[in-house]
């Protein structure tokens, strides 16, 4: 990484902050070009004490979090909670108000040739009409070097492969959706920030999109995902940051948000209770012989149950939606069915 | 910044915007075709009936200078307002995330699609004059010196025209309204000043163009001169840049 007036510019060799498994390979091999920094490193998404007002709304309110390398991050919150705000700040199509949003300490437009470092899919709609797909990807192209060939293999990559010189006017929800997709992957960048990259894709191409990004965090991809649908965040996020009103509500791993507690039956739960509550952990009763252990997990209440030589019949990890963590986080007013 | 340009260039000729603006250039060019037939009829003594036997009677013919200048702005609006209807602001920015260098960017691409547009303006009008005189039986008396005014004034109009447009339609970011407001500044404002205050309406864009273009032979009663028209011009185009660069640098883009 070499400093060029204040440019972060990736080198050969170079390596940004390996706080993540190295990658071993790229999506396209033209995009995998000498000076791709995909291949050199991973790069964190810091932001910190983020404010973003307009005039007297306060849209993102003293935000800070970090998305890792090599793993998703889903980023949840409800609409005008200020997720896309806070994304569009990151690529520096917003200005902050205050506070920062970087890659490695670098604001956006401090990184040469900034496609090949951040992917970005923000706006379902930016595409001129009676401009191709394939134009459109040239057109980004152009402006960091990458061989009109990648624009080809991107269009493969998201199955637009017949599609590339239809005008974006004519394309449905889901092909603009792809394209935008092809146009974050185009630099086959170390960061992808995807706002509802989901929207209008088919079971299919969800299911081919949580393998992508499974596989690009996989390989030390910093991976950032907004999204409102919460089931497909617990399938694919290892992270997750949920936002209400511009603040931050949890950051943390989605196994911990999502798991209820341990749940033990036991016939002689007296003993069982003492040692669990001995080693820190909250117990619920459930019954006579039912119990809901919280605050540890479940190899430690079996070592306990072991430990105080008790007998188990059941011992379950116990599981709740991320629909109900979310909606217990973040309210369901405004929500009421009409009668 | 070449990839950059290279980057505006694509986005520009991909799009119907350049290539209808010539299509009118070539279109506006073909008139003297039309206008000679009727002018050959007419008495040559009326007030402004061009002489087609002198060289200030066809020059008057071969003036594309206003033309050109609305067509330039007209596409310089429109190419920096849909950016931002379009959104397709978010890919430039994307790209060219410093917003200086894209706005810079795109208004040298959008100068030369400018001079483009000029240099077609100019020769189509130079060829359909040919041709018009020759269907009257006149010839072209038109001198070299002369020639390459009108065809350097239409590059100059085309140029000061894309750079004006790309900077009013920056600061409204509605294709609307930045194509009215060009259309009143240029043919509204400048025709009454002209009218009313004759001494400022001969520093206007319009009337500085045409005096560009056909120097001695402008219809002017007192043209400001080359290099106080040349300074005006510039400064208008710096002006009108300076005005897309502070909206691009100091505005979000979405």
């Amino acid at each position: 990484m070499n400093r060029r007036a204040g440019v972060l510019v990736p080198a050969r060799g170079a390596t940004p902050r390996r706080t993540g498994p190295v990658r071993r390979g790229c999506v396209g091999s033209v995009g995998c070009l000498a000076s791709c920094p995909a291949e050199e490193g991973t790069v964190q998404v810091q932001v910190e004490r983020l404010t973003k007002r307009y005039g007297d709304t306060v849209a993102v309110d003293e935000l800070s979090f970090a998305a890792r390398p090599g793993r998703v991050t889903g980023f949840l919150g409800r609409n005008g909670a200020g997720k896309s705000t806070t994304l569009k700040v990151l690529v520096g199509l917003a200005a902050p108000s205050s506070g920062s949003a970087t890659f490695d300490g670098r604001r956006y437009a401090q990184l040469d040739a900034a496609p090949r470092w951040v992917g970005a899919l923000l706006e379902q709609e930016a595409y001129h009409p009676a401009r191709t797909a394939r134009n459109h990807l040239r057109m980004m192209a152009a402006g960091v070097g990458i061989p009109d060939q990648r624009c080809d293999e991107v269009l493969g990559l998201v199955g637009m492969a017949d599609h590339g010189d239809t005008r974006v006017g004519a394309y449905s929800l889901g092909m603009r959706q792809r394209l935008g997709l092809a146009c974050a992957l185009l630099g086959d960048p170390p960061v992808l920030l995807l706002d509802e990259p989901g929207n209008g894709l088919d079971p299919q191409g969800l299911r081919w999109l949580r393998n992508l990004l499974r596989w690009r965090a996989d390989q030390g991809g910093t991976v950032l995902v907004s999204s409102h649908q919460l089931a497909e965040v617990q399938l694919l996020a290892d992270d997750l940051v949920v936002i209400d009103r511009g603040r931050l509500v949890h950051a943390g791993l989605v196994d911990e948000l999502a798991t209820a507690g341990v749940r033990v039956r036991t016939p002689t739960p007296g003993p069982l209770v003492d040692a669990l509550e001995a080693s820190g952990a909250q117990v619920e009763r459930r019954g006579e012989h039912a119990l809901l252990v919280t605050g540890v997990d479940v190899a430690t209440v079996g070592e306990a149950a072991h430990g105080a030589d008790v007998v188990l019949h059941e011992l379950v990890s116990e599981t709740t939606s991320l629909e109900d963590v979310f909606v217990g986080m973040t309210g369901d007013e405004d929500q009421e069915v009409p009668a | 910044m070449t990839r950059a340009l290279r980057s505006e260039w694509i986005a520009l000729t991909t799009t119907r915007a350049l290539l209808g603006h010539l299509l009118a250039a070539v279109v506006l060019g073909l008139l003297p075709l039309l206008i000679l037939p009727v002018v050959a009829q007419q008495d040559v003594s009326g007030p402004g009936v061009p002489d087609l036997a002198t060289e200030a009677g066809q020059a008057s013919l071969l003036t594309t200078a206003s033309t050109t200048l609305l067509l330039a702005a007209i596409l310089g609006a429109v190419v920096s307002t849909r950016r931002h209807r379009h959104r397709t602001a978010v890919a430039q920015l994307l790209v060219t995330p410093r917003r200086s260098v894209a706005a810079s960017t795109q208004l040298v691409v959008l100068l030369g699609a400018g001079a483009l547009l000029g240099l077609v303006g100019a020769g189509v009008s130079l060829a359909a004059t040919v041709g018009g005189l020759a269907l009257v039986g006149e010839s072209l008396a038109v001198g070299g010196d002369l020639l390459l005014r009108l065809v350097l004034g239409g590059v100059a109009a085309g140029m000061v025209g894309a750079a004006l447009g790309d900077g009013v339609g920056e600061l409204l970011r509605s294709s609307g309204a930045a194509i009215a407001v060009i259309v009143v500044l240029l043919f509204l404002v400048e025709g009454l000043v002209g009218a009313f205050l004759p001494e400022v309406g001969r520093w206007l864009p319009s009337t500085l163009l045409t005096s560009l273009q056909l120097g001695d032979a402008a219809p002017s009663p007192d043209p400001v001169g080359d290099g106080p028209a040349i300074t005006a011009l510039a400064a208008l185009v710096v002006a009108s840049a300076a005005a897309a660069v502070m909206s691009t640098a100091r505005r979000d883009a979405l």
